[in-house]
């Protein structure tokens, strides 16, 4: 199903016009696609929040109509502000029926599973799969039954269904996984090779440089 | 506590926290997030202290991300001294955040229960922060 986001062109460019814009409740957009120039537009920001309300766990198909025209779109990118969530900018695509596009699906979860009721924890490994097939082969959402998955069980992105469409990670990629109660797996992301978490580390950390200027008069001493 | 391991100048300068986070700033890896909702300096004892209550609350259920590192030395001056002669010597280690950043993420609570214990956490932060769900769609990356 696609849904219908109404939009207007606009001439403006720039921050301080397009703050004056947001104000005004409105969201800056652009539709490219195919080699056609870019155009820039404007869509209401209260409905476009609405229909990502709507669209929530779908692929994100939209129907553009701008001037009259109805032109079937990708919702590419959203820009947000972190802090509020204020909508900046929104990117539109256009897609043709026989253009194979790359389109992240979201997969959903269906019951609760039998390990984790046992007491396990569900490990859901990837939320959204990236597929690659025409726009009318691109499906929904992946939907799995996790209710008779046990301790240890994993589900692998061979095991949904893949009829006209192109996976591009790896088949045997887990989507989701039920994992054995132990200590609480605890990550930090990007500092895993330096961090030391709850061990009473050295009072100051070894200084790469220091070391190197130090070594230097130690060899010219042996040379004498 | 979190500090780093090697090191390549002992003391650095503090730098500005002007803007808001470019990166890390949407729940990535959990279901649930803190986040900060303004500039600040996180030392290593506060990432701990929230470290300690959030694992308290999860027990053996749930999944812990630490998305913030104190990757910077803070430097103090000795009590009592005169000011000039150098700076001080490192005292503490602190994560630079700024407003958006994503400090902590969760997964495998109820959405009622990853708020009460966010909150915890984020009252041991130095700043203002928000709990925040993970978006079902990002739109972003092709």
């Amino acid at each position: 199903m696609a849904y219908l986001v109404e939009a207007t062109t606009r001439s403006e460019t720039g921050k301080g016009r397009m703050r004056r814009l947001r104000r005004a409740g409105s969201v800056p957009a652009v539709m490219y696609g195919h080699g056609d120039p870019s155009q820039l537009l404007a869509i209401n920001a209260h409905n476009f929040k609405q229909l990502l309300k709507a669209i929530r766990g779908h692929s994100p198909i939209v129907e553009l109509q701008l001037d009259g025209k109805t032109t079937r779109c990708v919702i590419k990118t959203i820009q947000r502000n972190p802090v509020n969530d204020e909508l900046l900018h929104v990117d539109f695509q256009k897609v043709h029926a026989d253009e194979k596009i790359t389109m992240n699906v979201p997969v959903l979860l269906r019951g609760t599973a039998a390990g984790v009721k046992a007491g396990g924890l569900l490990d859901h490994l990837l939320r959204e799969v990236p597929v690659r097939a025409t726009i009318d082969k691109i499906p929904e959402h992946f939907e799995i039954d996790i209710s008779e998955m046990q301790m240890g069980q994993s589900v692998h992105l061979s095991d949904l269904p893949s009829e006209d469409v192109e996976f591009i990670l790896p088949l045997e990629s887990a989507v989701v996984s039920i994992l054995a109660p132990r200590k609480i797996v605890e990550t930090t992301p990007g500092a895993d090779a330096e961090a030391v978490p709850g061990e009473e580390a050295a009072k100051e950390p070894e200084v790469i440089k220091e070391k190197a200027a130090k070594e230097e008069p130690e060899e010219k001493k042996e040379k004498k | 506590m979190l500090m780093p391991k090697r090191i390549k100048y002992r003391k650095q300068m503090r730098g500005r926290r002007s803007g808001k986070a470019t990166s890390a700033n949407r729940v990535d890896f959990g279901e649930y997030g803190l986040m900060a909702t303004g500039p600040a300096w996180i030392t290593a004892r506060q990432i701990e202290a929230a470290r300690l209550v959030l694992t308290k609350a999860l027990r053996r259920t749930g999944k812990l991300w630490i998305r913030v590192f104190p990757h910077k030395p803070v430097t103090k001056k000795a009590a009592e001294t005169r000011m000039g002669k150098g700076k001080g010597s490192p005292e503490f280690w602190v994560a630079v955040v700024k407003p958006g950043s994503v400090m902590f993420e969760l997964s495998g609570l109820t959405e009622a229960e990853a708020t009460k214990v966010l909150r915890l956490a984020g009252s041991k932060m130095p700043c203002r922060t928000r709990v925040l769900a993970r978006e079902e769609m990002q739109y972003e990356g092709f």
